[in-house]
């Protein structure tokens, strides 16, 4: 729905206690400079403390960075038990916020639009209109990599 | 002698009118199959009801269970209803005005793209008969060979229909049915104002009405055309049936020759332009290139064609200019064939019924007149006209001459990607397959072409990128250009498509399947434009490596062909062998052979429980699937005629994976919730008992991210409520294992299928057992388990376990409560419960 910029991003998730970040297959493909996406999701995780639900293949990467609470999930499988009484495959109670990152732009809106009962951020490189919230658009993988610092000093 | 309206069938006399909806001018028909195909037993035993040339209503009760389990999750709903001129209704604050809400609105889109990706095989298929009843008359008899006989054939029209076609008249009848049927989804994809489920049904029966269009087209190639049919072969030859002959890539592709290459659905223009070639003994002068599911159907009957691209891929491999002229119909997606071909200086010859901007109808005029213009400049021709266009296309390929060289220089490559700047990724922004093209671009003055080759591999060509360039680099010359070098390189090697798999070679299959052979049975399609371009054979062989049945369709199998091992030196139709059996690899042929893949399973329903298909749809395919976990994988980019074909495989109980590209713009799944143990229930058929299964297959419609996670869920969905111990634990072995190695943990669902100690894969059974004693319970003493933790939390005896939990103590099951036994039935009566 809105654009936030990193650090209003970051004072809204720090004010949210059931947040769970999903991370897709850009985690794994996209690296800016060296240092991956994934790098970037674990160290949301852990500054957020969040469990994360690690999909396509990104459960043992998460892991070697040391993320907490990693569990391989199926990212349709997730915004599907949403609609349904929750059933602790990931944490205990129904996340408020979920948090994606690593999905391309049109999967991550498709997944937002699906998102029932909690609100959804997007940290990709796009605005996701969708969403209830998401980074601001980046025309460089400079500026989202900017963004995501940004985001994480703020955690 | 019968009366009109009565068979007789061993000891009983059949009235018509009490087992079918309506038989009136179908009575000899039905007396027909009922004769030949039904078991006497089964009648008495079972409330029969047949439905010849069903409507959608007619088997909603059976979608309407499937749904109940895997109800739709849409995506990216439309909240604003326009389909008619009492709107826009926006529906996200209330009912439209005529009655219709926001989530039977996304039903309803559903079924307009379900009715949509018909449209283009139902058309082919009437072309295409009806150019065989005008050649060879009505009564042409059709078949799909010797091997089939009434218990198999034709199927998918059979099922719906009631019909055992045996001439194009009454292929003609069979396929007016389905177009009639179209119309009518249609119409309510627009006008409908149903619930939900309402919608989704008739997108599974546009779904079914798609794969019998399929199977009238391939009864039409077979029994008219001469196209190569597994009925043709002797059996025991039939494991490197039709032999790996066929070479595929541009590096195939004889330079210095004139090339054709045919592009969409129809094949008839090649069928002549081959006969003309073969007749003129040209056929060592003249390359036949295949663009898309036409080039499949030509191998069946030349297997010189070179298999270049998919018809999603195709507009990428015209640009490159190895074609003299392209002969192209409609096809599953549009291809701007006229304007990549202007591009190169190729010409095209349109043979569609629907014509192309920019191209007169030449249908009327002569051929050498045709032929002259070509030549002397003209850009192409539409010709309605098959016998003429495959004549042309011959003449104009011998006499063209073109200045053969339309790819960018190295050096010009390099000029255009010098404009793009260090802080600019645009393009990665709106690529649907998010390739890092800025980065690549910008490596292009250090690497030269070679940074390009990752990107062109995974490029749709869908020229994104180049509307958001703000320095206008022409990036898809550029993609393109990389081609230059490589094309030489760009060679496979593949197996022809063999046609129909008969009852005969699927029930040899099922044994083949027992003792713990094969995890299951794969079937595999794809469009091209993944992200990744090997992935679809890397899945194909991982999953024929394991032990799957594995059979490819359509452009599919050109993508999957080109996968190499390495380790072996071989590519993968030399590496598998080709029988209906474990670790087998199969191709049946261009897109319409996916039919033969939806009959398979019907096949089993038959075989094993003696159900016969004809007009007969929930109980085949509830029977169909119970033990032999089919499941479909669909990969590549978006495209509506393989989601109705996911929708029609979903139907008959086969789960379906579908890669990233096509699944999230789909805007839809079929999911189950595996935690929600009131979905899983099936009905004792023969007692009525209600009896809670595991939680299988889990999804019907499921989206993956990645070529491992599609194989590791490909390995879960093939779980079936009726396995067999030896059947579980090599399923359980291959997910278990498969999701280790993948995602370093073990699955959360796999011991929901563990019903006892003899499930567990013999490798795994120790640390499988460990689990299920520490982390979920179980009680469990050396190797064997004593006691089961049943899910709602009860510690009980393995005998109470298996009353209670799982089929084991229900062998004949049925999803559908009307499926029920006359003596269940009675029992529930007497109970007083109402089904």
């Amino acid at each position: 729905m809105s654009v936030k910029l990193p650090q209003e991003l970051a004072e809204y998730l720090k004010g949210k206690k059931n947040i769970l970040l999903l991370t897709g297959s850009l985690c794994d493909e996209v690296d800016f400079d060296g240092k991956k996406l994934l790098n970037y999701a674990a160290e949301v995780s852990t500054k957020l403390n969040a469990p994360v639900a690690a999909t396509a293949n990104t459960p043992i990467g998460l892991k070697a960075r040391g993320a907490k609470s990693v569990k391989k999930m199926w990212v349709a499988e997730v915004v599907n038990y949403m609609r349904y009484p929750w059933q602790d495959p990931v944490m205990e109670q129904k996340p408020e916020v979920l948090v994606f990152i690593g999905y391309p732009p049109t999967v991550a809106s498709r997944l937002a639009s699906a998102v029932e009962e909690a609100e959804t951020v997007v940290l990709g490189s796009t605005y996701i209109e969708e969403a209830t919230y998401s980074l601001p658009q980046s025309s460089s993988l400079c500026q989202w990599q900017q963004s995501l610092e940004q985001l994480i000093q703020s955690l | 002698m019968e009366k009109k309206g009565f068979v007789q069938l061993g000891g009983s006399l059949i009235d018509l009118r009490t087992i079918a909806k309506d038989a009136r001018g179908m009575e000899d028909r039905l007396a027909e199959v009922i004769k030949a195909d039904w078991a006497e037993t089964y009648y008495k035993g079972f409330d029969v009801k047949l439905y010849p040339f069903a409507e959608a209503a007619d088997i909603a009760d059976w979608d309407q269970v499937l749904l109940d389990t895997y109800p739709p999750l849409y995506t990216d709903r439309q909240g604003i209803c326009r389909d008619c001129s009492l709107g826009p209704c926006e529906l996200e604050k209330g009912k439209g005005k005529c009655g219709l809400e926001l989530e039977s609105f996304q039903g309803k889109l559903g079924l307009r793209m379900a009715c949509r990706g018909c449209l283009s095989q139902m058309m082919d298929s009437r072309e295409l008969l009806n150019y065989a009843i005008k050649v060879f008359g009505g009564d042409k008899e059709v078949s799909l060979g010797p091997r089939h006989d009434i218990t198999d054939h034709a199927v998918s029209i059979g099922v719906l229909t009631g019909l055992y076609v045996k001439n194009l008249d009454e292929l003609d009848k069979a396929l007016s049915y389905a177009e009639a049927q179209l119309n009518k989804l249609f119409l309510a994809s627009y006008s409908g104002t149903g619930d939900t489920l309402e919608f989704e049904g008739m997108t599974f029966h546009a779904g079914s009405l798609l794969v019998l269009a399929m199977e009238a087209a391939e009864l039409v190639k077979t029994g008219c055309f001469g196209l190569v049919s597994s009925d043709d072969h002797p059996l025991e030859e039939m494991n490197n049936w039709p032999a790996v002959s066929a070479l595929g890539g541009l590096g195939n592709v004889e330079r210095g020759k004139p090339v054709i290459a045919f592009l969409g659905d129809n094949f008839l223009s090649a069928w002549v332009a081959i006969n003309y070639l073969k007749e003129k003994e040209l056929t060592g002068q003249i390359e036949i290139c295949g663009l898309g599911p036409v080039g499949h159907d030509i191998l069946r009957f030349y297997d010189k064609c070179r298999i270049i691209s998919t018809q999603v891929m195709a507009a990428k491999a015209i640009r490159t200019g190895f074609a003299d002229v392209v002969v192209a119909s409609n096809g599953c997606v549009p291809v701007d064939v006229l304007g990549e071909a202007r591009r190169v200086e190729s010409k095209v010859i349109w043979t569609s019924a629907q014509g192309i901007a920019g191209l007169k109808d030449r249908t009327e005029d002569s051929v050498d007149r045709i032929v002259k213009d070509l030549i002397d400049g003209a850009e192409g021709a539409w010709i309605r006209d098959a016998e003429k266009a495959g004549e042309i296309a011959v003449r104009v390929a011998k006499e063209l001459k073109r200045k053969g060289d339309y790819l960018l220089s190295g050096e010009a490559v390099k000029k255009e990607a010098g404009k793009c700047k260090e802080d600019c990724d645009l393009c990665f922004n709106v690529c649907p397959n998010s390739l890092l093209l800025g980065r690549a671009i910008r490596k292009v003055k250090d690497e030269g072409l070679k940074a390009l080759v990752e990107v062109e591999e995974g490029c749709t060509f869908c020229g994104k990128c180049e509307e958001v360039c703000p320095e206008n680099i022409p990036l898809r010359d550029l993609i393109v250009a990389t081609k230059a070098e490589r094309a030489a390189k760009d060679k496979f090697v593949m197996r022809p498509g063999r046609g129909p798999i008969p009852r005969l070679e699927t029930m040899a299959g099922a044994f083949g399947a027992l003792w713990g052979n094969c995890p299951g049975f794969v079937v595999l399609m794809g469009c091209g434009g993944t992200k990744y371009q090997k992935d679809i054979g890397w899945i194909a062989h991982e999953l024929t490596a394991e032990g799957c049945f594995v059979v490819t369709t359509g452009c599919g199998s050109g993508e999957v062909a080109q996968y190499y091992n390495e380790e072996e030196q071989k590519f993968i139709f030399d590496e598998f062998h080709c029988e209906y059996q474990p670790r087998n690899l199969l191709n049946c042929g261009a897109c319409s052979a996916s039919c033969y893949l939806r009959d398979i399973f019907f096949h089993y329903s038959r075989t094993g429980a003696h159900i016969s298909h004809y007009a007969n749809f929930a109980p085949t395919a509830d029977l169909g699937s119970h033990d032999l976990g089919q499941i479909t994988v669909m990969w590549g980019v978006p495209n509506e005629r393989m989601f109705a074909l996911a929708t029609a495989f979903a139907r008959g109980q086969d789960a379906v994976v579908v890669g990233p590209e096509s699944a999230f713009e789909w805007k839809r799944f079929l999911l189950g919730n595996v935690y929600d143990r009131s979905k899983w229930r099936v009905w004792d058929a023969n007692t009525g008992r209600s009896v809670e299964t595991e939680p299988v297959p889990a999804h019907f419609l499921v989206p993956v991210e990645t070529k491992e996670e599609a194989v590791t869920m490909a390995f879960n969905l093939m779980h079936r409520p009726f396995d067999p111990w030896d059947a579980r634990h090599v399923k359980l072995d291959s997910y278990v294992r498969f999701h280790e190695e993948n995602f370093g943990e073990l699955p959360d669902d796999w011991q929901f299928y563990v019903r006892s100690h003899t499930d567990l894969p013999p490798k795994l059974k120790a640390k499988l057992l460990k689990e299920l004693q520490d982390k979920y319970g179980w009680k469990v003493e050396r190797l064997i388990i004593k006691k089961a933790r049943h899910r709602n939390g009860e510690l009980m005896t393995l005998d109470k376990f298996h009353h209670e939990y799982s089929t084991l103590q229900a062998p004949y099951f049925t999803r559908l409560a009307r499926l029920l036994s006359k003596a269940a039935k009675q029992n529930l009566a007497k109970e007083g419960v109402e089904i």
